[in-house]
């Protein structure tokens, strides 16, 4: 078997590959935000004082972590059709993976919010200050430096994740890679210029993570959670890969 | 107890028959507290005997059951949807501190002016300044609260309620967080703000501070105001056999 390497770097800077990864990343990046949307909301029901209310976000909780990401990325690709919502297979893929990363983050969220003690909400009231001001300055501030580690992981995840709506047709960079190399019988070639796309982004996360880390931390003492790049390619992957 | 002699209109603060249930914990009992402007109030009393409560219910932290607030003439008390005008006037000083970690001193200070009161970045910031000159930590504006000592972030934490330009001063047992050798600079610092003229209600076990910078002491107990009486009369003739307990209890 001989391997092209000249190929491989053809495939990368081709523009169905550039378009497929350009793709994988606009679906990554709707999804967390959907899904950010969706565990700020349930992580808010889940603390209601109503028990309905309650209900509602375990119920839902329950439900996209019991089951299979691609079974719901079918599901709603396939069956909402049917119930006379027709969505496009981009659209589709974006609210089923909001959906399944929705159910995740709520419990992030929540844990960040738990974080913040009572005490600083009683200063910021004590300063007058409004309940969205609270939640502005004061609350979602310190949560966000808590719940950042978990985000960077969790988009990463999303990446990965990302490749499944290839099943619907999505034109993301595995579709591109697995369409190309069964046109050109060159498996090896276009499996490794995807792959090489998939590693390149999420090292790019990784660094955009770390260097966030560090400008939100203040100058203050390192903590538990700080890790190196190199610890952070491995130890993060690793735990990512067997979460769902 | 005293009955309030002056007019109520020297009376920058003034409480009638407050309540506060907790459940079936009945946390404050019919509590009267007058305090006249540019007095300094102190709250003493065992713990869980409602003294925090009552200084939450004044700045609307938490709302009496029942009771009349008079702030500056106006009835505050059943006002929840406009608490958080009431709360502006208002500065908090609390055990723990609870200065914002993620903020630098500076910016801790600048916060309430510059979001709550639309006071222009740069003023709010040469304000600021002025004020941890005042509370004697003008090199540590650019800090964060974690690099602080204890005593250091109680005074930010004063400089942060002063910022607001309070009409009143509450302190909720400011020093009881504190290291013994860094009581005083907090001591110092509220006392020279009570000297001043600022009015101030402090919950505190204190009774340096209280000799030095009170004008009255009131002693609780289950809720109840059982002593309420100027400082002089409380350390020399205290009525109530509680009271002189307690004051013997700090004598030994």
């Amino acid at each position: 078997m001989n391997i092209s390497f000249e190929l491989i770097l053809q495939y990368v800077v081709s523009p169905a590959f550039v378009r497929g990864a350009g793709m994988t990343l606009l679906l990554t990046g709707c999804a967390m935000l959907g899904g950010i949307v969706i565990g700020l909301s349930l992580a808010l029901l889940q603390d209601a004082r109503v028990a309905a209310l309650r209900s509602v976000a375990i119920s839902y909780v329950w439900l996209f972590r019991g089951t299979p990401v691609l079974f719901q990325i079918i599901f709603v690709f396939n069956v909402l059709p049917a119930l006379g919502i027709t969505l496009s297979g981009f659209t589709s893929a974006v609210v089923a993976l909001s959906l399944n990363e929705g159910a995740y983050m709520a419990e992030i969220v929540r844990s960040g919010l738990k974080a913040v003690r009572p005490g600083q909400r009683a200063a910021g009231l004590a300063l007058g200050m409004k309940n969205w001001q609270l939640m502005a300055h004061i609350v979602v501030p310190q949560a966000l430096r808590v719940v950042l580690p978990s985000l960077g992981n969790q988009a990463i995840g999303m990446l990965k994740l990302s490749a499944l709506v290839s099943v619907i047709a999505v034109e993301e960079l595995l579709l591109v890679a697995n369409q190309t190399a069964s046109a050109e019988f060159r498996y090896i070639e276009a499996l490794t210029a995807a792959g090489i796309y998939y590693l390149a982004i999420t090292t790019m996360f990784m660094c955009v993570q770390t260097w966030v880390e560090r400008r939100l931390s203040t100058g203050r003492k390192a903590r538990g959670g700080k890790m190196t790049l190199t610890q952070r390619l491995l130890g993060a992957t690793s735990t990512v890969g067997s979460i769902r | 107890m005293k009955q309030p002699m002056e007019n109520t209109s020297s009376m920058l603060l003034s409480m009638r028959g407050i309540n506060k249930m907790f459940g079936n914990f009945h946390a404050l009992r019919n509590c009267v507290l007058d305090v006249p402007t540019g007095s300094t109030v102190v709250i003493a009393g065992p713990s869980g005997s409602g003294k925090s409560t009552l200084l939450r219910c004044i700045n609307l932290l938490e709302f009496a059951d029942s009771g009349s607030i008079l702030f500056e003439g106006q009835q505050v008390a059943d006002q929840r949807s406009q608490a958080f005008a009431t709360r502006r006037k208002m500065g908090m000083v609390f055990q723990s501190f609870e200065l914002f970690p993620h903020l630098t001193v500076l910016e801790n200070i600048t916060l309430g002016p510059v979001r709550v009161l639309g006071v222009d970045r740069q003023i709010a910031r040469s304000e600021a300044l002025a004020l941890l000159d005042r509370v004697k930590i003008p090199s540590k504006a650019y800090d964060y609260p974690e690099s602080l000592s204890g005593g250091q972030q109680q005074r930010v934490a004063i400089a942060r309620a002063l910022a607001m330009k309070p009409r009143l001063m509450l302190y909720d047992e400011p020093t009881s967080a504190l290291d013994p050798e860094m009581i005083k600079e907090v001591v110092d610092v509220m006392a020279e703000l009570s000297e001043a003229g600022m009015t101030s209600i402090v919950v505190t076990h204190e009774m340096g501070f209280a000799k030095r910078a009170a004008d009255r002491i009131v002693f609780m107990e289950d809720g109840i105001i059982i002593e309420d009486a100027p400082k002089d009369v409380f350390f020399s003739s205290a009525a109530h056999p509680r009271t002189r307990s307690f004051l013997d209890q700090l004598s030994q």
